[in-house]
């Protein structure tokens, strides 16, 4: 018996001989950025805001590497291919939008209570027994 | 001995208190238990037990929801009856029939129910009894699902109701807002009711949600690319889209809810926490929430408009173009269900303005409506009155809409009773209105005859003109300062308007007693309102190409589909053929039939929804061994489906034939009668 | 269209509405990080080295997974079942990691009651870490499952849901990582 056509039939991996490779290169892309971001903020090599932004592209890229090398997603040019790329691409606007638009709001509504989180915890270290 | 441990919080002490609550559960306990006894009287217990409870054939299984649904809607109109007569007797020195902690109550079963269990229950419905037809499929894509979602959704409803019983219910209003719904100003177990009850069927919801746009995108019959499906699909897949999206973050919502109350977390508390978050989120699943709803109802219309005008619908690409836009624009508006709670300025006009901005699409489909009945012959068949119904108080409410969505009159108007107005407007004219048209439409499809016409528009003018009694006062008083939820005023200038809008609900009853009299009296009469040929209407799309009641298997032969009104083309190129005019070419029986594969019954998604049940049940008391036992039993049911390997059967060609070779007999016959 | 494809085009759509609930899980987070609440912040909590740790052993775990894709693509039931075992064992050693970080926090009298912040970090992480450990149970069942009969169409179905699910839950945990630990330490 051999799996291999039900696999063929399923259009989950690329077509040819070089999957072994994509995994591997993932995986190495994968490695080489989380390092990079790990070292960033140990040795913390940028000011603060900039290393926000630092981090934030290599998460995004190992995304990327991930999607392309792990879930091979947009390797085969099927309609089912096309129809989950556009799923996602929808859903990462829906996501965007829910956590930059929360994210938004939350921040000019705390901008106008009386007490920011942050003077909150000044206060509450101030108080005795907390 | 700690009988907490065994009971959790469960005590006798906890029964109805007062009058009118004992009313509410015994009325529950006499519907359930004469539902119960009708079934035991016939003797149906085995039969409803094999043909429905364990069906996974989504006509059946729509036909559930919205019995289901309608149980729910008596309990809801109740409520909402009852808040009528409070809201008419309570001025100055009197004081109503019920207490305010009991009519805070109220108003939240009400909303939470009509929204969750009534409209939902009827949305998906619809969708189950016609999406597969309407795209030539003979199933969903993942029937098991389907089902297991349906009881979910029972299950959710049960919970929500033995709050009736057993304990109270949540005072919290629809959506429960904190501080009020957290453990600290809310201890009983009223607002955990709410929650587990909402989330088992929101979780239903979901995998709905999953399976119908999964169906719609791979389903379809050879032909019918995205831009020749037939409308109401276009709008359930837009809808889904948005359940599927939309959906998770009610689930965060909720859960994030009931861990504070359970297990004194702070995310809404003091303590670091933020209730504003909780408003937030909840929002941003309540808005497209709105169009999950309504967009269905669209698409109904769209279906309707067409048929009933004998003209095919206007601007075909435009109404999809602008169920796009909805289903985008539905998702950066939410904010405008808390404009006062302290947002900046900028924040308040960009949300706003893309408020205002979803009246657009919206006016486009309207304009398209009113163009397809320009210049068509119109036939005024109850679907068409519920249609001009909606024309007119839609654009009524879509313009209230757009006063509220500037946030300068919304710091006016906002938590009066100008806003219950203005979503009451949308919500029974637009959501309600249209699922009726479609309930009247497709009927003839699901049970074989049509509904009874007269009654069918003595329960539409009953409807119209309750609903403008009870809801016109109600944009009156908004402006005249009265606040929403109000057990109790002071001002006797507005009683007289209270008890306009009591008797505009006491008309929408009668509206609702008609619709019950037309069911029994379109059964009586059944067999003079048979539908023998399959196309009672004169339709345009798939679902009238098949005989009515439609055969399990939907489609003998899956059709093949050239053009946008498939059976409309069909029709139209064979006018001498009357055997194809009338019966469409599905019955055929010169065409060659093949082995047709169904899904099994299974009794796995109703012991999957009795464990959530008690899942559920257990949570909401605190009764700790309930809730494990029903976890290991509810995972053990899953895991047996999963590696049960007999799920189909086969109907074979030659049953296919035998059976369409019948239905050509009886279509003949009666032609000849 | 086969049902195969349509249950992976399925699971995949089921996917997406969990990335919708991590979205709403890390928008919490990120409105009440700073709920600290007079607790501890990240920088007073969080290990970065002992995170990274966790992350390559999540990151090699989602590798061995898509190895156990392949092998199954040349039909050698072993290899799959092997590369199954190595990504269960590394599944495990990572919730083992991430139950000791939970029990050390509970312990120092930083558990989830403590603070807005804490609350969000135990439900963002802590649901992370329930669909590893959903994940990890699967991979057992589907291991049993091809021992059992092989690779089946059926469970070669199963595996490459599984695969998805594995790899979409190491996609999750790059943003944990980079927006909860690192941010954190910032």
């Amino acid at each position: 018996m051999n799996t291999n056509d039900y696999l063929e039939e399923m259009h989950v991996l690329p077509q040819g001989t070089h999957m072994l490779r994509s995994y591997v290169i993932g995986f190495a892309v994968s490695l080489l950025l989380t390092g990079a971001a790990f070292f960033l903020v140990m040795r913390h090599v940028f000011p603060s805001p900039l290393l926000i932004i630092a981090t934030l592209v290599l998460a995004l890229l190992q995304f990327l590497a991930q999607v392309i090398y792990f879930l091979h997603l947009g390797a085969e040019k099927t309609r089912d291919s096309r129809e989950k790329l556009w799923i996602l691409a929808c859903t990462t606007v829906v996501v965007g939008i829910l956590v930059v638009g929360s994210v938004w709001i939350m921040f000019t509504l705390n901008d106008r209570m009386m007490m920011s989180p942050q003077q909150m915890n000044q206060y509450m270290n101030g108080q005795s027994g907390l | 001995m700690d009988w907490s441990l065994l009971f959790g919080k469960l005590s006798w002490g906890l029964l109805p208190e007062n009058a009118v609550a004992w009313g509410g559960a015994t009325t529950m306990v006499v519907i359930g238990l004469g539902l119960i006894g009708l079934v035991a009287y016939f003797k149906a217990w085995g039969p409803l037990w094999r043909n429905w409870l364990t069906s996974l054939d989504p006509k059946r299984i729509g036909v559930m929801y919205i019995v289901v649904a309608l149980i729910m809607f008596v309990r809801g109109a109740a409520d909402a009856v009852l808040m009528r007569i409070q809201q008419a007797t309570s001025v100055g020195s009197a004081h109503g029939i019920v207490t305010a902690s009991h009519f805070q109550e109220i108003f939240s079963a009400h909303g939470s129910i009509m929204i969750f269990f009534v409209a939902m229950g009827i949305m998906f419905g619809l969708i189950n009894l016609i999406v597969p037809l309407q795209i030539g499929a003979r199933d969903v894509a993942f029937p098991f699902l389907n089902s297991l979602s349906f009881w979910l959704f029972v299950a959710g409803a049960l919970i929500i109701n033995l709050s009736l019983i057993l304990g109270d219910f949540s005072t919290a209003g629809w959506l429960s807002y904190p501080p009020l719904s957290e453990l600290a100003y809310s201890p009983t177990v009223g607002v955990d009711y709410w929650l587990w009850s909402l989330q088992i069927s929101g979780i239903g919801s979901l995998l709905s949600g999953i399976n119908f746009l999964v169906t719609i995108l791979k389903m379809r019959c050879k032909g019918m690319s995205l831009m020749k499906m037939p409308m109401f699909s276009w709008t359930v897949l837009g809808s889904m889209w948005l359940v599927a999206v939309s959906f998770p973050i009610l689930t965060v919502s909720l859960a994030l809810l009931t861990l504070d109350r359970t297990f004194g977390m702070h995310f809404f508390t003091a303590g670091g926490g933020n209730m504003m978050m909780y408003v937030n989120l909840i929002w941003a699943w309540g808005h497209p929430e709105v169009y999950v709803l309504v967009l269905p109802a669209f698409g109904i219309f769209s279906e309707v408009v067409p048929v009933f005008s004998g003209k095919k619908l206007a601007g075909y690409a435009s109404m999809v173009y602008s169920v796009i836009a909805i289903v985008f624009l539905s998702f950066i508006v939410w904010l405008h269900h808390f404009f006062t709670m302290g947002a900046g300025a900028d924040v308040n006009a960009f949300f706003g303005i893309m408020t205002a901005v979803i009246a657009i699409p919206t006016g486009v489909k309207m304009f398209n409506w009113i163009f397809t009945m320009y210049h068509g012959r119109i036939r005024f068949f109850t679907p068409m009155m519920w249609y001009m119904g909606f024309v007119v108080l839609f654009t009524l409410g879509g313009v209230t809409g757009v006063v509220l969505a500037e946030p300068v009159a919304d710091y006016q108007l906002h938590n009066g009773l100008f806003l219950v107005a203005h979503f009451h407007t949308m919500i029974v004219s637009g959501v309600l209105f249209g699922y009726f048209a479609g309930l009247t439409y497709w009927f003839p499809k699901i049970f074989g005859f049509k509904l009874d016409e007269k009654w069918g528009r003595r329960a539409f003018w009953n409807w119209l003109i309750g609903f403008i009694l009870a809801f016109g006062p109600l944009y009156v008083l908004g402006f005249m300062g009265a606040t929403r939820r109000l057990d109790h005023y002071t001002d006797p200038s507005w009683q007289p308007l209270f008890i306009i809008a009591g008797i505009g609900a006491a008309i929408i009853v009668l509206g609702f007693a008609c619709q019950l009299i037309q069911l029994f009296v379109s059964i009586k009469n059944r067999h003079q309102a048979l539908d023998t040929t399959g196309d009672p209407w004169n339709g345009r799309t798939l679902e009238w190409s098949i005989p009515s009641p439609a055969p399990a298997y939907n489609f003998a032969i899956l059709p093949m589909v050239e053009s946008r009104d498939e059976y409309w083309q069909l029709k139209a190129h064979n006018e001498k053929d009357v055997a194809i005019q009338a019966t469409g070419k599905t019955i055929d029986i010169r065409r060659e039939y093949e082995d047709i594969t169904m899904p099994r019954n299974t009794a796995a998604g109703f012991a999957i929804g009795a464990a959530t049940f008690f899942f559920g049940f257990g949570f909401v008391w605190h009764i700790w061994w309930l809730v494990i036992v029903s976890v290991i039993a509810g995972t053990a049911f899953l895991i047996m489906r999963t590696f049960d390997e007999d799920t189909e059967y086969i109907i074979r060609a030659g049953e296919v034939e035998a059976n369409e070779r019948r239905l050509r007999d009886r279509f003949i016959t009666m032609q000849n009668v | 269209m086969n049902k195969d494809t349509t249950t992976i085009f399925g699971f995949w759509v089921y996917l997406m509405t969990d990335f919708v609930l991590f979205a709403s899980l890390f928008s919490v987070f990120a409105v009440l990080r700073s709920g600290t609440f007079g607790g501890p912040s990240g920088v007073d909590i969080f290990s970065l080295p002992f995170v990274f740790i966790e992350t390559c052993l999540l990151l090699t775990s989602s590798f061995t997974a898509g190895l156990s894709l392949i092998a199954a693509r040349y039909g050698k039931k072993i290899h799959v079942v092997l590369s199954l075992i190595v990504t269960a064992l590394l599944g495990l050693a990572f919730v083992a990691m991430e139950v000791s970080e939970f029990a050390k926090l509970a312990l120092e009298g930083n558990d989830w009651t403590r603070s807005g912040f804490l609350s969000s970090y135990f439900a963002l992480v802590g649901t992370h870490g329930l669909h590893i450990v959903l994940g990890l149970i699967w991979m057992i069942a589907l291991i049993v499952a091809i021992l059992r009969k092989g690779l089946t169409r059926s469970n070669t179905r199963k595996l490459v849901l599984l695969s998805l699910f594995w790899h979409f839950l190491d996609l999750i945990w790059i943003f944990i990582f980079t927006i909860v630990y690192l941010f954190g330490v910032i």
